[in-house]
């Protein structure tokens, strides 16, 4: 069975861009706008991996996730960021202490997306 | 911890974060920049609580040499008339492009350190997020330039969540408590 990925993106090219690269490598996946729809689809539907970009508006990918692992239902799903930003070791120790499992840079790489998703869930 | 502690962090670290209480803000700013004026010279002060004529007059007041710093003033709606080469007028603290614009002709003027005060009051203007974003973009352009920054955050003035997505991109954070001073 298909693994199921939820891209969560406030930039629509980059949410539809993601999405497509990733259903066609076969993977079967959701997209959400911001936090709040996310965290709706989450509820009802159950994922391997959720994509999040950290710098969205009203609740930033930081807060999503710290929703995440606040909920004993979704707290241990696997989660990375989609970044512009460079973290400094301070940023990498808070995203280890959050538990971010990777972070992807955008400007996106398809390789890059498709070797980080594949080492975190398999094909 | 103390001014020592202080001290050491603006010595040693590119990044910083410091987080101060909302008692006595001024005097400890003050304090604050009495050291960094020790430290690196010229200093780039980005000013978002006070315009400049309150802050050289403040300087004046404490005997800090005015004359250390480029100021940049993002509260005079209204500058005064006349040129001054040392100031720059941004007008209001939500133009952060026009803000990113003068950080970046101060450091190419000289200024080797960027003390922002205060980073939170931004978040009064914009949305939380698209401060964040700005302070990405200004740490990695002075990263890049190989400078210094000091972002200063009054507590209280802006949620703990943005505080903490501020954290992330800098090299050190400091939490002031009353019981430091």
């Amino acid at each position: 069975m298909a693994k199921r990925i939820l891209v969560v993106d406030d930039e629509n090219d980059a949410r539809m861009f993601v999405k497509l690269l990733l259903e066609n490598s076969g993977f079967k996946v959701v997209a959400a706008p911001g936090g709040k729809e996310a965290l709706k689809i989450l509820k009802k539907e159950k994922f391997n991996l959720v994509l999040i970009d950290f710098f969205m508006p009203k609740m930033s990918g930081r807060v999503l996730l710290k929703k995440i692992r606040a909920d004993n239902k979704l707290k241990k799903i696997k989660c990375v960021f989609l970044t512009v930003a460079d973290f400094p070791k301070i940023g990498l120790d808070m995203l280890k202490k959050i538990g971010i499992s990777d972070y992807i840079k955008k400007p996106f790489d398809n390789e890059d997306i498709l070797k980080r998703v594949k080492k975190i869930i398999g094909n | 911890m103390n001014l020592d502690a202080i001290e050491k962090i603006l010595r040693e670290k590119q990044l910083s974060l410091l987080v101060l209480p909302r008692l006595n803000y001024s005097e400890n700013v003050v304090k604050i920049v009495k050291i960094l004026t020790k430290l690196s010279n010229p200093i780039c002060y980005v000013s978002a609580n006070k315009p400049e004529k309150n802050l050289i007059e403040i300087f004046n007041a404490n005997g800090i040499d005015s004359k250390k710093f480029v100021i940049i003033d993002c509260v005079d709606e209204l500058p005064p008339k006349g040129k001054n080469d040392r100031t720059t007028f941004v007008r209001s603290p939500a133009n952060l492009p026009i803000l990113k614009t003068a950080i970046k002709e101060a450091i190419e003027s000289g200024a080797e350190n960027i003390f922002v005060d205060a980073i939170s009051t931004f978040m009064i203007y914009e949305e939380g997020i698209v401060v964040v974003r700005f302070v990405h973009s200004i740490i990695t352009m002075i990263r890049k330039m190989g400078k210094k920054c000091v972002l200063i955050f009054m507590d209280g003035t802006a949620s703990k969540d943005l505080l903490d997505d501020l954290s992330m991109f800098v090299d050190s954070v400091y939490e002031c408590i009353l019981v430091d001073w």
